[in-house]
């Protein structure tokens, strides 16, 4: 049962700096999701765990061991890529079972791994047919049985389902992680979809050039992201730049533009200090009079989201915000309301130095 | 500004109709999303209006003129195919300026477009790269640029986002629909991606074997479709056979002993087939008895931010597909008895389909 872990590991292709001292412990048995934008680093970071790459500068460990250096195929690992890789001229069967077929496995080994990974994968059935005859989740789904078949325990996923359809993707979603968990595999499962790293991981790892800049449970990351750039990635979310007015025991009253405040939670502020406050369109709400934590504002625009709608609200502190609410609720355009800022659904940052969008930018 | 008329537009290929007899009007200014499996004659429809491909029959109007017979650079019309046709030769900023300098602007209003549209796609920082320095994600938006600052009266876009991280084209989907808005071209967006078509669309086509299915806006498409193919497209749906009979004003709906209310739909009783989008199914402890809806046991659950996907297994109707807000189901755990709430006001009702459910809901 492997446990991997990356000390320190960076990797410079010429001048550029891919990775930068990542530190990285991923337990046995843990799914683990990699996810961040293009360019992030963390496709290098996936290719150096499994051997494909050496690192410049640091140490890959699995179990302890120093494995720096030892190629992917003397590693013991199953690794399904982005691009389905198939035999064409092969079956579905030949395909799932090449590994143990070409290490010349006994007749019986060979059968009885071919119709357990067939079986997880649900794809026994179609056993006889040619990849193309096969849609492409069903063709992913049977590069995932032979990536299985050599009965590693270490599984990597490098985009597995980015090539397929959206409703597909979501089933494979299902599939893989209840793979994983019924075998005790590790996995490391990288990705730039969030909503992805999410539903399947345990544990999600952000990253941004070439940096890890957190990792949490799913939940963790989506309500209680530590970084801004987390909380711009991981979903979608409402940002407000305002400075601390004043503090009243835990709380501390931000001001905006145009002189409006809000009460938020204090997580040890000073009066003066430059905040950023975030909350995610789902957090806020419209109501009808001014009291309590409310901002006014000017309905903007609405965007139909299928059970929900988006409505853009211009605050008069001249910041817009998405509020969702449910589509049955009806709200015209110019329509003067008040947004409602329950104030455990505000996250507050102290504002980076650098500025709000450059802490944002996905690239 | 223009408005965009399809009459019985035909397109053949061999003997496969890639596009069938399609009527369709598109207002001046009107944002429409077209919809459909792969090989429905989305792109063949774009081609179609850009010029690319000349009708077998039928005819294609801008603005009241018959166009059908014209060349694409003689139409008012700038088309960003799906294989983006950047200039390889060119920068990203030479391929932004190119359509504005051949229509002879000055160079101020040009560089001032161009500017506006790199920046929008992120993509101002690299206007000195070539094409083939660039990520296909970046391609593709440099293509987007292009499309947009040849400040055509309509805009064609051939899955314009695909090739997008998952975040960056939530991003660019905002800019792209609050700027078409601001300068209001008359637009027409091929995607798969029914999200992307419902935030966007003024209105949404479903095209199907080259056929049009339906087309209305999206509020109307997405709560009451006309077929259970279309209802599918938008948005995952439970289906299940049903009798329905009239009872007072409303229906009741009988499906494997379960009893549910319904709202008259299109005059239906008798056998039919019902459907609840999975989002519109609400979750609550397996002891709640306010509302209707039916018992059950999660099998399936998965976290996916805004959303909770939750697979209930049902004595009455077998799989059901609830996908509560998070902060509403996130107590839902696998293995814990729910009862899945089915409001009245989201059960659809079609007639049972002659060839099946999975036929009528194929895809390919």
């Amino acid at each position: 049962m492997p446990r991997v872990e990356a000390v320190g590991v960076t990797k410079r292709f010429g001048r550029i700096t891919a990775l930068e001292r990542c530190d990285l412990v991923i337990g046995d048995g843990e799914y683990v999701g990699i996810l961040g934008p293009s360019g992030c680093g963390k496709t290098t970071l996936i290719k150096i765990l499994s051997g494909l790459w050496e690192p410049t500068e640091g140490r890959v460990l699995v179990d302890g061991q120093d494995v720096t250096g030892v190629p992917v195929e003397e590693r013991d690992l199953g690794y399904v890529f982005q691009n389905i890789v198939l035999f064409p001229h092969m079956d579905v069967w030949r395909n799932a079972t090449y590994g143990p077929w070409v290490h010349a496995r006994p007749e019986a080994d060979v059968e009885a791994v071919g119709k357990e990974v067939l079986e997880l994968v649900d794809m026994l059935e179609e056993r006889g047919m040619f990849p193309g005859e096969l849609s492409g989740g069903s063709q992913q789904k049977v590069a995932l049985a032979r990536a299985l078949a050599n009965r590693a325990k270490l599984l990597i996923l490098d985009e597995p389902l980015s090539a397929l359809d959206t409703r597909v993707r979501l089933e494979l979603r299902y599939a893989l992680r209840r793979i994983v968990k019924d075998l005790g595999l590790t996995a490391i499962h990288v990705t730039h979809d969030q909503e992805e790293a999410m539903s399947v991981a345990d544990r999600v790892v952000v990253m941004r050039k070439g940096r890890i800049v957190e990792a949490g449970g799913p939940e963790d990351l989506y309500d209680r992201p530590a970084n801004l750039f987390t909380a711009n990635f991981v979903g979608e979310n409402n940002f407000l730049e305002g400075s601390v007015k004043r503090t009243v025991g835990t709380w501390a009253f931000v001001e905006f533009r145009n002189g409006f405040q809000l009460r938020v939670p204090s997580p040890g502020l000073m009066i003066g200090d430059a905040v950023v406050l975030a909350v995610r369109p789902e957090g806020l709400a419209l109501v009808k009079d001014g009291f309590g934590n409310v901002l006014p504002g000017r309905v903007e625009g609405r965007r139909f989201l299928g059970a929900t709608q988006r409505i853009l609200v211009r605050l008069f502190t001249d910041d817009v915000v998405a509020v969702d609410l449910p589509s049955s609720q009806s709200l015209n355009t110019g329509r003067d309301v008040m947004v409602s800022f329950n104030e455990a659904n505000i996250l507050v940052y102290p504002r980076p130095f650098a500025g709000l969008q450059e802490a944002l930018k996905l690239e | 500004m223009a408005e965009v008329v399809l009459e019985k537009a035909l397109v053949r290929f061999g003997a496969k109709r890639a596009l069938d007899a399609v009527d369709l009007r598109i207002a001046d200014g009107e944002y429409l999303v077209v919809l459909g499996p792969t090989g429905a004659g989305k792109t063949t429809l774009l081609r179609a209006v850009a010029g690319l491909i000349a009708p077998d029959e039928g005819r294609i109007l801008l603005d009241g003129g018959d166009v059908t017979r014209m060349q694409p650079e003689e139409r008012q019309v700038a088309y960003m195919p799906q294989t983006y046709a950047l200039f390889h030769h060119l920068t990203v900023w030479e391929n932004a300026i190119f359509s504005p300098s051949v229509k002879g602007w000055p160079d101020e209003k040009r560089d001032l477009l161009a500017r506006e549209m790199l920046s929008m796609v992120h993509l101002i920082e690299r206007a000195d790269a070539l094409p083939r320095e660039l990520s296909g994600g970046m391609q593709q938006r440099c293509s987007l640029a292009r499309a947009l600052a040849a400040d055509a009266e309509v805009l064609l876009l051939d899955e314009p986002l695909r090739a997008l991280d998952a975040r960056l084209r939530i991003e660019l989907r905002n800019e792209l629909r609050s700027l078409i808005e601001h300068v209001g071209t008359t637009t027409i967006h091929v995607t798969h991606d029914q999200e992307e078509a419902l935030m966007l669309a003024d209105r949404i086509a479903v095209l199907r074997d080259g056929r049009l299915l339906e087309v209305g806006p999206a509020e109307d498409v997405y709560s009451a479709p006309a077929s259970p193919f279309v209802a599918n497209f938008l948005g995952e749906m439970n289906f299940f056979e049903a009798v329905a009979t009239p009872d007072g004003a409303g229906l009741r709906l009988v499906a494997g002993g379960t009893n549910l209310v319904a709202l008259p739909q299109k005059g239906l009783t008798g056998r039919v087939l019902a459907g609840i989008r999975a989002e519109a199914c609400g979750i609550a402890p397996a002891d709640w008895r306010a509302g209707q809806g039916v018992e059950g046991v999660v099998k399936r659950r998965l976290f996916m931010g805004r959303r909770i996907s939750l697979e209930v297994e049902t004595p009455g109707l077998g799989p059901v597909k609830a996908k509560p807000l998070t902060a509403l189901g996130t107590w839902a755990r696998e293995g814990e008895e729910v009862f899945v709430l089915m409001p009245a006001e989201h059960l659809l009702l079609f007639p049972l389909p002659p060839g099946g459910v999975a036929g009528a809901l194929e895809v390919e």
